[in-house]
């Protein structure tokens, strides 16, 4: 009987206990491969915020919030901003408050509209001007096609692009998205694709653009309940670029004279690394050790078994079988094992993976923006399997110190 | 093939207090085709003596040959090997792989070099011999004591060895059964040598040669 054979023997019909050991490594390679997917993307959380403006206006939230919700495509729907606010913003009007005050915005360079209000399948609709696409830092150029020329014509990015594979001319249908729970369900808007925008490897390429003023025409059809006083007259967001010196005074304008709040871009980014730089170091230390353990655990468990089967190991070299027979047998007994619980485990991983990652919401990018297959949890297979192996060592260590008259004795 | 073992002392570990020497043997040799009992009552060493002469064990002194070979020169592959080609030994206990097959457990100890349909004729042939031809199938967990025993001396059979190497074969068994594996271990041992040590007065008669392990005790 070859070695192979035995091996393959020895595991399928000790069934109970290796079923156990392999649930047990499948089990630990599966903990460990998400884990380290999760580390990973976690790593690459924020790599897509889009650039392109020095601060955002929003309704009052958390700054975080509003720079993730505008520059990377994230969260619940936002709230509204009146579009007079904007309008005085664009124009550099002087703006006179009740209690007599008054500000004139002169250190505004450039103000983006920026209105959520449809998703085309999973990727969010933003209506905006022709500024979005030429404005201070970033011209966003067209690969093929241009901007709209009509309104129920929009621009695409190029992931969208790709994901959907659409191009110019190609017909699209979106649904209104307005944070009610029910604007989703109601008949969907005829679009056609105007332009494909070139790849910016940012949020922009994630998300569809048409002519806010369209936007807000829309939004006037649907009820929008108590969420806005200014009817279909607002927006979401203004992107703004700014001549620095004129800081203090949009702050001082748009935090405590409106129902806006001010974010800055470049500072929000740096609230954001702090907070999560602790967070990964912490993930990756958790994930090392959950390797480490899940590593150990395969080992002891290896060894465990093996040790058990000393005195079968005495028996089959009393009847001739030699070290290196009985080492074969050994190491394709760890090395089925082995393999077999690394792609259970792996299958686990792949199922197990979405339930995961639905459950940390929008602590992790979302999946379609982000490589997560789960072929990145390799390393942990090869760990798997190497600490299978290195299972052996010892008992082939034993294997050469056995003394097999002993070992048959029972002493 | 002849067993020779020549100023030989077997010693035993004690715990805690160094070792014990068990036999002190000057001169025994085994000739080829041979039939011999080596008897005596439990815990004198006939087990170990059986399992130095298959070169399980060493002795603190003397020598052992297998043919013209000396034993404690040849390299454990070696031994291995010769082991496999010309010996077939039964244990006390401990003699089977619990999760493989009667046959399962017959083919581990046969040659990598035999075909399949000469494997399943010499298993069939063997566990008929002792038997055990309608549980070939069964695994060796599900036997019983005796059964095991019998197993063991059906793989004996299906090696067709050059020597048999046995201890206590018949101590499980009942007369009838006791019977059966002797005759089994007599006819596999036509053309080999038999060495079985056992106090089993029952079986002393099948022998030419009975020894008394006595003789060897210090």
């Amino acid at each position: 009987m070859s070695p192979f054979r035995l091996a393959y023997l020895s595991l399928t019909r000790r069934k109970l206990s290796s079923f156990i050991a392999l649930l047990s490594i499948a089990i630990s390679v599966a903990t460990s491969g998400v884990l380290l997917r999760l580390y990973l993307l976690t790593s690459e959380r924020f790599s897509t915020i889009a650039g392109g403006s020095d601060a955002i206006v929003g309704a009052k939230s958390g700054g975080i919030d509003i720079l993730l919700g505008a520059l990377n495509l994230e969260g619940d729907y936002p709230g509204f901003l009146p579009q007079k606010l904007f309008d005085s913003l664009e124009a550099q009007e002087k703006v006179r408050f009740e209690d007599g005050a008054s500000s004139e915005p002169s250190y505004i360079k450039a103000v983006i509209p920026y209105l959520y209000f449809a998703k085309l399948g999973n990727y969010r609709v933003v209506g905006t001007n022709a500024s979005f696409f030429d404005h201070n830092h970033i011209k966003l150029g067209f690969s093929s096609g241009s901007l709209w020329t009509k309104p129920t014509s929009l621009v695409i990015g190029s992931a969208l692009a790709e994901a959907r594979s659409l191009t110019v001319g190609s017909p699209v249908k979106i649904s209104l998205w307005t944070g009610s729970k029910d604007s989703l369900q109601g008949p969907p808007l005829s679009f056609e694709i105007s332009g494909v925008l070139a790849p910016t490897h940012s949020a922009w390429d994630y998300a569809a653009y048409v002519d806010y003023k369209f936007a807000q025409s829309v939004l006037s059809q649907v009820n929008l309940g108590d969420s806005t006083i200014w009817q279909n007259q607002v927006l979401n967001y203004f992107l703004i670029s700014i001549d620095p010196k004129g800081r203090n005074q949009l702050e001082s304008l748009i935090n405590k004279r409106t129902v806006g709040q001010v974010a800055w871009v470049e500072d929000e980014k740096s609230h954001l690394q702090k907070l999560t730089g602790t967070g990964r170091e912490i993930g990756f230390l958790i994930s090392a050790l959950v390797m480490l353990l899940g590593g150990l655990s395969v080992t002891a468990m290896m060894t465990t078994r093996f040790e058990a089967m000393n005195v079968q190991i005495a028996v089959v070299r009393a009847i001739g079988f030699t070290r290196r027979e009985i080492s074969a047998w050994l190491f394709f007994e760890g090395l089925l094992l082995g393999a077999s619980a690394t792609v259970m485990g792996a299958f686990f991983d792949l199922i197990g993976f979405p339930f995961v990652k639905n459950l940390l919401g929008n602590s992790i990018p979302r999946l379609e923006w982000m490589d997560s297959s789960f072929l990145q949890s390799w390393p942990i297979w090869v760990i798997a399997i190497v600490a299978t192996v290195a299972a052996l060592v010892l008992p082939m260590m034993r294997l050469v110190r056995q003394n097999i008259h002993d070992q048959l004795k029972g002493l | 093939m002849f067993i020779e073992l020549k100023k030989v002392k077997l010693k035993v570990p004690i715990e805690n207090r160094g070792e014990r020497l068990l036999l002190k043997i000057d001169e025994f040799k085994i000739e080829a085709n041979q039939k011999i009992l080596i008897k005596g009552p439990s815990g004198t060493g006939k087990s170990s003596l059986l399992h130095f002469m298959a070169g399980l064990m060493q002795a603190s002194e003397g020598s052992l040959n297998w043919d013209q070979s000396l034993v404690s020169s040849l390299t454990d592959q070696q031994r291995s090997q010769i082991r496999k080609q010309k010996f077939a030994i039964i244990f006390q206990r401990l003699n089977l792989l619990d999760h493989l097959s009667l046959r399962e457990n017959i083919f581990l100890a046969l040659g990598h070099s035999l075909s399949t349909n000469e494997k399943n004729k010499r298993a069939d042939d063997a566990l008929e011999s002792v038997g055990l031809s309608k549980r070939a199938r069964d695994l060796a967990a599900v036997m019983s004591l005796g059964e095991q025993q019998r197993l063991a001396i059906a793989r004996a059979l299906a090696q067709k060895p050059e020597v048999i190497l046995a201890d206590e074969p018949t101590s499980s068994l009942d007369q009838k059964n006791a019977d059966l594996c002797m005759n089994a271990l007599l006819k596999a041992s036509q053309n080999a040598s038999l060495v079985v040590v056992s106090h089993d007065e029952r079986i002393q008669k099948s022998f030419s040669r009975v020894q008394s392990i006595m003789d060897w005790v210090p």
